[in-house]
């Protein structure tokens, strides 16, 4: 099964999240390597060197956030029972949730 | 089935009040740059009710304005005459129905959902270079003739909405059966009765894109609108559901989806700030 990995912006970023691939600088030095468990005093260091973007193991989110997220992924397929097999209405499904998963407090 | 035939919705949008000549006068320059400021804040000036709605747009939010704009001039100057001529065409068209609210009909809903076409479609029209203006009145226009329906035939309107949430089917389906025409003939119709020019005409008559007939970039355009709207609900939760999306229309319109996906949250902040154009 393939590894499932999530990205955020760095200001996404707090201190025991799971870094899943190598964070390195413009010229390909490793600044932390994949699998280190982010530390707040790393978080400044990667900001001095513009990092933008980490790739991370997302947490498992507790059981509040897990059931607010069954009932939107419900509500948005019930919002989409029309679209049928249509690969582009998939997508929209996909942005739509994603979107309002964002949003989500 | 209570059968509507055409020609009776013809001759009954041909007794409706033509448009404000200032908003007509101010389309059709859509493409002329030199419309003069002078000009148009004398014109409006014949029209108060429009010019409050105008301000109060204006003065939102939206616009983070430190000032209050007080005459359509400022506006012009601070906004730029683009906004505004979008902003008074956008106020007369809404101000040819009454929009408090007639029987079950949210008419509130209604105006939200055209006003997020016409914001979504102008903020996706760079890609196919169509006039951003005429994006915007095409997505306010596109359900028009739902207002003929729901304003003087009533009861015949209920029945469709009875149809739609019995049959979970979407207006436009519910409207063929019930009534055997739907909101787009009736709306091209009406925006032929008010000159509005030929392609906004075929925008409001094809947005379903059910018949063959190939659309316009700007039909495209105006039902990728749509379904975006639907699909973030904007005005209400479709009934029937979020209408699929034509592949051919989505190719004709041209958008990226990771430039339409960052927009969600702007289609949705600049609507809040156009439903103060809303009584």
């Amino acid at each position: 099964m393939d590894e499932v990995i999530e990205q955020i912006r760095l200001e996404q970023a707090c201190a025991g999240m799971v870094i899943a691939a190598d964070v390195t600088d413009g010229e390909g030095r490793v600044l932390l390597p994949r699998g280190a468990v982010l530390r707040d005093t790393w978080l400044a260091m990667l900001r001095r060197h513009n990092i933008t973007l980490l790739t991370i193991v997302p947490q498992a989110p507790p059981d509040g956030a897990d059931s607010r997220m069954a009932v939107l992924r419900e509500r948005i397929e019930r919002l989409f029972r029309k679209r049928g097999d249509s690969p582009l209405m998939r997508r929209l499904e996909r942005a739509v949730l994603d979107y309002r998963a964002g949003k989500q407090p | 089935m209570t059968a509507l035939s055409i020609e009776t919705m013809r001759s009954r949008v041909a007794t409706l009040p033509a448009m404000p000549s200032v908003a007509m006068e101010l389309m059709l320059a859509f493409s002329d740059g030199e419309l003069e400021i002078e000009t148009l804040a004398r014109k409006l000036s014949w029209d108060q009710a429009l010019v409050a709605r105008v301000l109060r747009v204006a003065n939102s939010p939206f616009y983070g304005l430190r000032r209050q704009i007080c005459t359509v001039q400022e506006a012009i100057v601070v906004l730029g005459l683009s906004s505004v001529r979008m902003l008074v065409t956008a106020a007369a068209i809404i101000g040819q129905f009454p929009t408090r609210a007639r029987r079950d009909h949210d008419l509130h809903a209604f105006w939200q959902h055209s006003i997020g076409v016409a914001c979504c479609a102008k903020l996706l029209c760079a890609g196919v270079r169509q006039n951003p203006d005429t994006a915007f009145v095409c997505g306010l226009l596109h359900d028009i003739g739902r207002l003929v329906l729901v304003h003087y035939y009533p009861e015949q309107y209920a029945q469709v909405e009875d149809y739609c949430i019995r049959e979970d089917v979407s207006r436009l389906d519910a409207e063929r059966a019930v009534l055997g025409l739907d909101h787009a003939a009736i709306g091209a119709a009406l925006v032929a009765h008010w000159n509005f020019p030929a392609q906004i005409q075929q925008v409001v008559a094809g947005h379903h894109l059910s018949e063959a007939a190939a659309a316009s970039v700007l039909t495209s355009l105006t039902h990728v609108a749509d379904v975006i709207c639907h699909a973030l609900e904007i005005g209400a939760e479709p009934i029937g559901g979020v209408p699929v999306l034509s592949e051919t229309a989505w190719a004709a319109a041209q958008i990226e989806w990771s430039e339409l996906t960052s927009r969600f949250a702007q289609i949705e902040a600049q609507i809040e700030s156009a439903s103060l154009l809303i009584d």
